[in-house]
């Protein structure tokens, strides 16, 4: 039998530890299911609560402790915590449990230790104590709390003009927290969110999710969603990424041929093994582009169409693309399919309507749209008959393949996209 | 066909009825006829309907759904950019309004271009008529959450000025004009006492 006797318990408990209170160093979060900040109530507490939060890297943050205990014990105490990644400073403060409930008023304390000086999610484990007023130096503990903390690379800045406000949906920061760990820069962070953006387990192609919110709680979306949620990514960790949008511009010939109506992909997107559009039947054009047809193949099978079937001189479909600008260097990120960084030659495409085409789309389409975007759909002749992409009974003209039209078709520019 | 499918996106819209159940791809082909034809106080009318709908379309699942809007939101950026090419900036309120409310970057870039590119009055073929003016307050961005624990630049909102705008009305429904009113441009000083 050992004769060290065990330490005598303290007369307190920790009833709760909020790390998000107002004009805390916290980054607010938000939960996507409930619409409600994580800290509206403290992170931890007694009755089985334990939420994440986060702070930018290298902060020595400060939380709210509430202590429960009785009336007959209030007095003065010098209260710490030991913990692995850090500790809680020793701080001396008079407790007063409130008759009634038990509890005393939240009481701030303040880490000992400067969080971890990088991008990361730790999980801080605190032994709270104190110390023995009758013998200092030996620590009486009263309990252990656990908490998920998340460092980020910058304070995100609030862009109101892009949606990006002073909050983020947790399961965002605790993601690119985790992807992006031990990146140090811009490009190296967006770089690693794309790597590993399957991993959120989220889908492309899914059905009437267009936001943000709707993708999180659906588990996938479109792309109008997902390039907000890639920017909502990046915005965590501090970095900036342009939302643009290349909408399908409709142009008709004389000869009642459209160059173009939709894009076409036949990979099913993040996490989906194929398109969640039905078959369709398909007309082919693999070779050589002129104008003309030629060797045409006919296939059935799952592709998503991005109709631009509108009038000419309006838009209405496309995709949504992300831009990072780093060092002077212009790398699109294309969430939907996984494509990134893809360096393009030029300046950033504008956000204003504006028809690009020919020359100007040269490196966005060798680069990216070649790759991500298998064919472009149009009304084309083949021989004497004109295959018409039709809309409204989603019938399917030619379907050419991107890489085959050239920069100049008699004389036009062979593509040509609006972008928003 | 205009009439068709002027009715279709009436009854797809429709806040007094229930909505019919409407395949998305029937949808936007009729808006695409309305859009494409001579314009009239009608089309103008159901433009606007569709501009100020809120809730969601009753749609049928078998239809290519668009990807970077929601169906709602590709209704209204086709609806305004008809409106933005057809009366100027007749409906400026309207379009300005969902410029401000909408959550979709996508509508909200292809609104502003379409303020851009409209022209004040030139050429417009709005069939309004300036019945009154009022004093009201530009646009302001609306916080989507109401939460204390959102910063306090979330909740600030533009220092309100007020505007003379003119009211007019067409088929029994009211717009605004950015236009000053011409009969300020005679008004008279009113003497004092």
């Amino acid at each position: 039998m050992s004769d060290v006797s065990p330490p005598i318990s303290a007369p307190l408990e920790v009833q709760s530890i909020h790390f998000n209170f107002l004009g805390g160093q916290a980054i607010c979060l938000r939960d996507h299911v409930a619409g409600q900040m994580l800290g509206s109530a403290p992170e931890w507490d007694a009755g089985g609560r334990s939420v994440v939060s986060a702070y930018v890297r290298g902060t020595t943050p400060t939380v709210r402790v509430v202590f429960r205990g009785q009336t007959t014990d209030n007095g003065i105490y010098r209260i710490g915590a030991t913990g692995k990644y850090v500790s809680v400073a020793e701080s001396v403060t008079h407790l007063a449990f409130d008759p009634v409930t038990g509890l005393t008023p939240p009481i701030p304390f303040t880490f000992a230790d400067a969080l971890p000086d990088e991008i990361g999610r730790h999980q801080i484990n605190f032994s709270w104590y104190i110390l023995d007023p009758d013998d200092p130096p030996v620590q009486r503990p009263f309990g252990t709390t656990s908490h998920a903390v998340c460092t980020t690379w910058k304070a995100m800045v609030v862009n109101a003009d892009e949606d990006l406000e002073d909050w983020v949906y947790y399961r965002l920061m605790e993601w690119t927290c985790r992807w992006a760990r031990g990146q140090t820069d811009e490009k190296g962070i967006c770089d690693a969110l794309i790597r590993r953006i399957a991993e959120s387990g989220l889908q492309y192609g899914v059905r009437r999710a267009w936001e943000v919110r709707e993708i999180l709680n659906r588990g996938g979306g479109m792309c109008g969603g997902w390039f907000q949620i890639f920017q909502q990514m990046a915005h965590a960790q501090g970095v900036f990424l342009y939302k643009r949008c290349f909408l399908v511009e409709r142009r008709e010939l004389r000869t009642g041929e459209e160059f173009w109506c939709a894009l076409v992909v036949r990979n099913g997107g993040v996490n989906q093994p194929l398109p969640t559009d039905p078959p369709s039947d398909f007309h082919d054009h693999d070779g050589p582009f002129t104008g003309v047809a030629v060797n045409v193949v006919d296939r059935t099978e799952r592709r998503y169409r991005f109709w631009g079937s509108a009038p000419p001189d309006y838009v209405d479909d496309g995709h949504c693309v992300n831009f990072l600008d780093h060092n002077g260097r212009l790398y699109l990120y294309d969430a939907c399919f996984e494509k990134g960084p893809v360096e393009i030659s030029g300046p950033l495409p504008p956000a204003d309507g504006t028809s690009w085409g020919g020359a100007q789309l040269a490196s966005f389409k060798s680069a990216y749209l070649d790759g991500a975007v298998d064919y472009m759909l149009g009304s084309v002749y083949n021989g004497d008959e004109l295959l018409r992409s039709v809309r409204s009974s989603e019938t399917n003209g030619l379907s050419v393949k991107t890489s085959q039209i050239p920069e100049l078709l008699n004389g036009d520019p062979g593509l040509t996209f609006r972008w928003q | 066909m205009l009439t068709a499918s002027l009715r279709l996106l009436e009854n797809a819209v429709s806040t007094t009825q229930g909505r019919v159940e409407s395949r998305w791809a029937d949808l936007l082909e009729a808006v695409h006829t309305v859009i494409a034809l001579p314009f009239d106080g009608k089309v103008e009318r159901v433009l606007l309907e569709v501009t100020r709908f809120e809730g969601p379309l009753n749609l049928s699942e078998a239809s290519d759904l668009p990807h970077s809007m929601s169906p709602e939101n590709m209704l209204k950026s086709l609806a305004i950019q008809s409106l933005g090419k057809r009366t100027g900036l007749t409906h400026l309120k309207d379009l300005k309004r969902v410029e401000a409310t909408t959550t979709s970057p996508v509508l909200r870039s292809i609104v502003r271009a379409t303020i851009r590119h409209a022209q004040p009055d030139k050429d417009s073929q709005s069939d309004l008529q300036t019945v009154a003016d009022i004093d009201s307050e530009p646009a302001f961005r609306e916080p989507v959450w109401d939460s204390k624990w959102t910063s306090g630049r979330a909740m600030q909102r533009s220092p309100r000025a007020l505007v003379t705008k003119t009211v007019s009305v067409v088929g029994g429904l009211t717009a605004v004009s950015d236009r000053l009113p011409k009969k300020r441009l005679n008004r008279k000083p009113v003497p004092a006492g």
